[in-house]
């Protein structure tokens, strides 16, 4: 009798707790439904817009922003290139454009190799010297790496005053912009100045003695 | 028979109804997070005190996209038209009014006479990388200011005035 009875009390089932419990999640998942159709634009960043200013007295601290890493570039390298092609003077001209054009050095993180032309009117020489920086499969920092406080990036920019150095970024077309963006937040916290150009040839820096003036934005 | 109510039907639907919305949710949310997530840029106050207005342009390498009250203007340009202008003390490139595509030109012709106020904010594709400077230098050596950020191929971008 008593087992009869229990029966009967679970067919006497109340739909409410589950319609509520549905309802409840239906109105949720259309919450999110809406809110993702009305941020539809993508995300909103508040940014100070940047507009060019000449660098003044600032000297440059290079870095290279390619496949996701950010590469030091160490200004003496360029110095460290053409010093052992001897003095640039009228009368050495061709010789010493041949050896630049047949010259070529490795760093830490690039190779390093140059192209120069020269054309002689009379009692004047112009000259193009252009120089690619080849940079090293997996070199430079990551992301992840330059946030942290023991990041060679940071270590580096310690070393320099912000007072007298800007930060110059050369941003590569083959995943260089996201590097660039966290690098420079690193560096805009530290108070330095931020400067960028852009770079087309994927893993290579190419620096020319022709080439557009610095500028920071 | 009163007794007796089938269930299933009712969850099933509901069921349903819950794997769809949440399917939608999903793939919208993953859209707009994902890689078609645009970026908006609205300014902030900076030590800089800029006064000037940017104009948003969009540049690919091949097309200029201008932002302009709420509308996109496309305009063509190449380096091409480009020609060397003996100016101040050096020679500069820039391309005659009558060889720019119209609606550029009238964009640089509204910058110039109001370079006091405005100047040309680009963003930058990567596929624009090869041949910006010589795109900006249309404006630069018309003594118009400009701003540059790089932006990813394809992402979204708009200016979001306060």
């Amino acid at each position: 009798m008593k087992r009869k009875n229990n029966k009967r009390k679970g067919l006497e089932l109340s739909l409410v707790p589950l319609a509520d419990m549905l309802t409840n999640t239906v109105g949720i998942l259309l919450f999110i439904l809406i809110f993702t159709v009305l941020t539809g634009g993508g995300v909103i960043v508040p940014k100070r817009l940047p507009i060019e200013r000449p660098i003044k007295k600032l000297l440059p601290i290079t870095f290279f922003c390619t496949n996701g890493r950010v590469i030091y570039v160490d200004s003496e390298l360029i110095n460290k290139f053409v010093q052992p092609l001897g003095e640039l003077t009228y009368y050495t001209v061709k010789p010493w454009i041949e050896k630049f054009n047949k010259r070529q050095m490795e760093s830490d993180y690039f190779y390093i190799k140059g192209e120069g032309t020269y054309q002689d009117f009379y009692y004047e020489v112009y000259f193009n010297l252009t120089y690619y920086l080849i940079s090293k499969p997996e070199v430079g920092e990551t992301i992840s790496q330059v946030q942290t406080d023991s990041s060679f990036f940071k270590k580096i920019l310690q070393k320099y005053p912000p007072q007298k150095y800007f930060v110059d970024f050369v941003v590569s077309n083959t995943d260089g912009i996201n590097i660039f963006r966290n690098a420079r937040e690193v560096a805009s916290q530290m108070k330095f100045d931020i400067g960028w150009f852009p770079e087309s040839y994927g893993d290579t820096v190419v620096f020319s003695n022709r080439g557009a003036p610095m500028t920071i934005d | 028979m009163s007794d007796h109510f089938d269930l299933l039907p009712f969850i099933a639907i509901l069921m349903c109804l819950l794997g769809a919305l949440l399917l939608i949710t999903i793939s919208m949310t993953a859209f707009n997070l994902g890689p078609g997530a645009g970026e908006g840029w609205i300014p902030m106050k900076d030590t800089l005190k800029i006064t000037k207005t940017p104009i948003l342009i969009e540049w690919d390498g091949v097309t200029a996209v201008i932002h302009k009250q709420n509308k996109k203007i496309y305009a063509e340009w190449s380096n091409s038209t480009l020609l060397p202008v003996f100016q101040g003390d050096t020679y500069v490139y820039k391309s005659d009014s009558t060889k720019l595509d119209p609606m550029l030109w009238n964009i640089i012709s509204e910058l110039e006479r109001e370079r006091e106020n405005k100047y040309a904010l680009f963003a930058v594709r990567p596929s624009g990388f090869k041949n910006f400077y010589k795109f900006a230098g249309e404006f630069r050596n018309r003594n118009i200011d400009v701003g540059k950020e790089p932006m990813e191929q394809g992402k979204k971008v708009r200016l979001i005035r306060r």
